[in-house]
């Protein structure tokens, strides 16, 4: 149960938060977060904490997406996942830094990232709007307007940030089952 | 020896020297020979595969964006075969595109008008119809011949065309492309142009 509400629940509707702020969903938004908790919670149970995992709950979360929102789910929407999950990586990076210096307590480290995980999301809510801009501007190839970096490029980059990204996921979660079970 | 063999030779020199390149990058993670070339087999097939494939617009960023591309995959490599060979389908998907975003109020989902011959050029750079009309418009329309290159061949902006080119406007450019495209459309069985 303090697996369920500490770690996996949370998780999720930050997740689903992120994802409603970014793109700004104005409909269906109490379904999109269930959905999403309940994909957590189900691939939780059939699939073993590690990359796997992370990459099923990717494209389940875009399967949710583009059946609830249909056009206004876009491939771009997958990096902007992977965003919110950098986002996460970080925040549980300081958290566990901050609290093994401190209490050293791994429960306590969880507490706080979940906090600071929502503190993000109350602060920068108004502006998770841009990203989702960025990628409308940035992403594809035109010659409508100058803009400063070329499609290809910014491709590129996603491109390789979400694969390290993956393999940094893939250290973190193997990391945290060592820690507790993966909590 | 012609301006095209030596474009030719020049870009399957780079070819060579790019596939060479990211295949000792894959040796210095230590992997395996065979699962280093799957990757790159499945990256480079799958992005033909998927069509309408974007191209650097230089060399030296097409090299580095390669190399770091395919260096993530490698990295990815270490974690699992299969995950690395998903991850490079996907990433060859990426960089065509067949994943340009169809946003309803903001994008039409349309490049140019002329992208059906822009696709064309792209998987058939040396059909002999389209050779045989750049060897004539070399010789007899030579303003017509750089702007084929520049727009369709090394898909070049209107606006980079003018600046290279020191035209005042669009105007040359899009003139031509439509002449162009309307001479192309009949033998290479182009659809009609949008308005």
């Amino acid at each position: 149960m303090l697996e369920l509400l500490l770690g996996q629940i949370p998780e999720a509707i930050y997740f689903a938060l992120f994802m409603i702020f970014t793109k700004e969903l104005k409909t269906k938004r109490v379904l999109y977060i269930v959905l999403m908790v309940v994909e957590y919670l189900l691939l939780k149970h059939f699939i073993k904490f590690n990359m796997w995992f992370q990459i099923a709950y990717t494209i389940f979360q875009f399967i949710i997406l583009k059946i609830l929102y249909k056009e206004k789910a876009q491939v771009t929407d997958i990096f902007t996942f992977a965003i919110a999950s950098a986002v996460l990586i970080l925040i549980s990076f300081v958290s566990y830094s901050i609290i093994w210096a401190t209490l050293n307590n791994y429960y306590a480290a969880v507490i706080l990232c979940r906090i600071l995980l929502f503190v993000f999301l109350v602060l920068y809510h108004k502006k998770l709007y841009k990203i989702q801009k960025l990628y409308k501007l940035l992403w594809n190839r035109t010659d409508k307007r100058p803009v400063n970096m070329k499609s290809t490029t910014f491709r590129a980059v996603n491109l390789v940030i979400f694969n390290i990204m993956f393999y940094i996921i893939n250290l973190g979660m193997a990391f945290m089952l060592i820690q507790n079970g993966g909590v | 020896m012609s301006d095209k063999t030596k474009n030719l030779l020049s870009s399957l020199i780079f070819n060579v020297a790019e596939t060479i390149l990211i295949f000792l990058m894959g040796r210095l993670l230590s992997l395996p020979v065979n699962y280093i070339i799957i990757i790159m087999l499945t990256f480079m097939i799958s992005r033909g595969c998927f069509g309408k494939v974007l191209h650097f617009k230089t060399w030296y960023r097409c090299l580095v964006w390669s190399l770091l591309i395919l260096l993530s995959l490698f990295v990815l490599l270490k974690v699992d075969l299969v995950v690395s060979i998903m991850f490079a389908i996907f990433s060859a998907f990426i960089m065509t595109g067949r994943s340009n975003i169809c946003d309803m109020y903001l994008w039409t989902g349309k490049v140019s008008k002329y992208d059906a011959l822009k696709n064309f050029v792209s998987i058939s750079p040396n059909h002999p119809i389209l050779l045989e009309h750049e060897e004539y418009w070399r010789k007899n329309y030579p303003m017509r011949y750089e702007i084929f290159q520049l727009y369709f061949r090394e898909n070049q902006t209107y606006e980079y065309i003018a600046k290279l080119k020191g035209f005042e406007d669009n105007t040359v450019t899009k003139r031509e492309c439509a002449t162009i495209y309307s001479i192309l459309e009949r033998p290479l069985g182009l659809p009609p142009v949008g308005k």
